[in-house]
């Protein structure tokens, strides 16, 4: 079995594959990330970072080559195992989509419904979670009324909750201010700090600062790290 | 709470989260559902009519048949009727199909011997017709309010009559049944007076006989074995026709699926059209359903408990479509009467019936309906669901 929390080995993904207007996002990718470890995953737009993240995420299935999660082959398992998988991946998405006209404590604990936790526990877990990204008055609030940082921040409460083995941020600083970014920060740096495993795709410096590896990507290629 | 109950539970809150997307979906089954529910009922009540009128009717019904057609029966084959041992009594009856008023409503006239005037039928104004009095009627209340007819109206000729010259009938009573469907069409008269606005003496459209439960068999053998019911005849014999109460009362169909198989059919087709109209008419909502399926697939959830998920939803949107439905056709038949429906099933009436339309909810129908709109919805949900459950989650989100 590989040591690796997660890896990718000879990823591509290409969208509309064999038609006029395909686009190739990555190609040939291979990354063994540790469990533990803090990836960053730069590269300017456009460049597959997203893509590689949900790749790795097993939100999309790629065109060629493989993930593995804690040495399990993706494409091989059944559509419950990839359940599984995803239940300890913590995926904090760029957009942060939620369910519309759900308070937030539910949006951000809607994972955990099947899992048995009852509504009570939801909800305090909820609070808890929304007080740590500085959301705490936000709790009954549906999230179409909630302004692009907020709904970011509550993602990646949202990805937090779950209490997964890795958390997958993809850019949790584009729609924030200084000091939103740094509790952001500091909340995936918590994690990383108590032996959670980070892919974090950034462009910003600072949230690639605490990274124990870094990828960079160009058309998506492994680019030099410059 | 167990974990699928949890789940199920999240169902019923999608169906409240998304208005639109439900209201269209209940829309939908009302407007399939209420005319299949109202169809049912009224056809269930015009079943338990005629089992009532079989009921209240005689042990046998004798007509007449030549080359397989009915013919009018010689009034002299009564006593050839009476001879078959068993028989204990025989009573000729004419019955013609007329058309009455100045809108040549449909109706029935009925000429019996006075004495045998059914006991179900009583007046509520005037009196029935009295043996020897010539052309006076009995009209069935709501015939005449629909007509706008009481006692002492003077009714216009309704049948031609090329050896009497013109007359002019005399209504006497108006009368209430336990059945309202003769109250709705039967005009009620004295055999002989039936015969003369019919133009028909002597003969009569057939005999109600009666006869001991053990006997009947027998003797309804026995009368169908006569070899003519007018002897002599020159123009052929006459054969019997035999109808019991029990193959009067078999002729009645029976169960949900058996009885009216065009209206049945026709719902069939209504249903088969009314899963694409729902796919279509929820349109909007099934992008987000995608959407929401896919955010929840990248959350975690297997595809079975979304499935459960939608099944709920489904169950909900079914049970209230279906509850609206009955609810409505209950409103469509007892407040508006059948308007626009009751044509389908009774002649006569058009959009409007000026009568009290017979109907009965029967658990049955009421079941089937809750059970179609199930399987309506939750084709238009689980399709979807499923669809999108089995998709990548990104793809499913895009």
């Amino acid at each position: 079995m590989s040591a690796a929390l997660l890896e990718a080995r000879g990823l591509s993904v290409r969208y509309h594959a064999g038609g006029s207007s395909e686009v190739r996002a990555i190609a040939d990718v291979s990354i063994a990330i540790p469990r533990g470890a803090f990836l960053g995953v730069a590269g300017p737009s456009g460049c597959g970072k997203t893509t590689l993240l949900c790749a790795l995420g097993t939100l999309l299935e790629p065109t060629s080559g493989e993930v593995l999660v804690d040495g399990a082959e993706v494409a091989t398992a059944s559509q419950a195992e990839r359940s599984r998988m995803r239940r300890r991946l913590g995926f904090a998405f760029q957009s942060a989509p939620m369910l519309r006209g759900l308070p937030l404590w539910d949006n951000l604990t809607y994972g955990l419904v099947p899992r048995g936790e009852s509504a009570r526990q939801r909800r305090e877990l909820g609070a808890s979670m929304l007080e740590r990204v500085g959301l705490a008055t936000k709790l009954s609030v549906p999230p179409e009324e909630l302004s692009g940082g907020e709904r970011q921040r509550a993602g990646l409460a949202r990805a937090l909750a779950g209490a997964p083995d890795a958390l997958i941020v993809d850019e949790p600083t584009s729609n924030l201010d200084r000091a939103s970014a740094d509790v952001i920060l500091a909340l995936v740096a918590d994690f990383h700090a108590r032996g959670g495993t980070v892919v974090l795709a950034s462009h910003d410096p600072a949230a690639l600062a605490p990274a124990t590896m870094l990828l960079a990507l160009e058309a998506g290629r492994v680019a030099p790290v410059t | 709470m167990l974990p699928i109950a949890a789940v199920a539970r999240t169902g019923l809150d999608a169906a409240a989260r998304h208005p639109l997307r439900s209201v269209a979906a209940i829309g939908c089954i009302v407007a399939v559902l209420t005319p299949f529910v109202a169809g049912l009922g009224i056809s269930r009540g015009l079943a338990d009519q005629a089992i009532s009128s079989v009921a209240l009717g005689a042990d046998l019904h004798v007509t007449g048949e030549r080359f397989g057609r009915s013919v009018p029966i010689p009034l002299a084959a009564a006593d050839l009727i009476h001879e078959v041992p068993g028989v204990t009594d025989v009573v000729p009856r004419i019955v013609a199909a007329i058309r009455i008023g100045r809108h040549r409503e449909s109706a029935v006239l009925v000429g019996l011997p006075v004495e045998t005037f059914p006991s179900s039928i009583s007046c509520v104004e005037g009196r029935l017709p009295v043996a020897g009095s010539a052309n006076e009627l009995a009209v069935g209340a709501q015939l005449a309010r629909r007509l706008g007819i009481s006692v002492g109206s003077a009714l216009p000729p309704f049948y031609r009559n090329e050896a009497e010259g013109e007359r002019v009938s005399t209504v006497v009573g108006v009368f209430r049944s336990d059945l309202p469907i003769w109250e709705a069409s039967l005009v009620l008269t004295d055999i002989e007076t039936a015969a003369r606005i019919g133009d028909v003496r002597g003969v009569v459209s057939g005999f109600l006989v009666s006869a001991p439960p053990e006997y009947q068999e027998a003797v309804a053998g026995k009368i169908a074995g006569l070899e003519s019911l007018a002897p002599g005849d020159p123009a052929g014999p006459i054969r019997a026709r035999v109808v019991t109460r029990e193959e009067a009362t078999a002729l009645i169909p029976e169960g949900v699926l058996a009885r009216e198989s065009v209206f049945n059919l026709h719902f069939v087709l209504a249903f088969a059209l009314a899963i694409p109209l729902l796919l279509v008419t929820s349109g909007v909502g099934l992008a987000e359903r995608r959407r929401e399926t896919g955010l929840l697939k990248a959350l975690g959830w297997h595809s079975d408990e979304l499935l459960v998920r939608g099944l709920a939803e489904s169950a909900l949107l079914a049970a209230l479509g279906a509850s609206i439905a009955v609810l409505l056709a209950w409103t469509w038949l007892v407040p508006l009467n059948g308007w626009g429906i009751a044509g389908v099933f009774l002649a006569g009436p058009d959009l409007s019936p000026g009568f009290t339309v017979p109907f009965r909810l029967a658990p049955e129908p009421i079941l089937l309906a809750y059970a179609l709109s199930f399987v309506v919805t939750a084709t238009g949900t689980l399709l979807s669901t499923w669809r999108a459950a089995t998709a990548p989650p990104m793809e499913a989100m895009r």
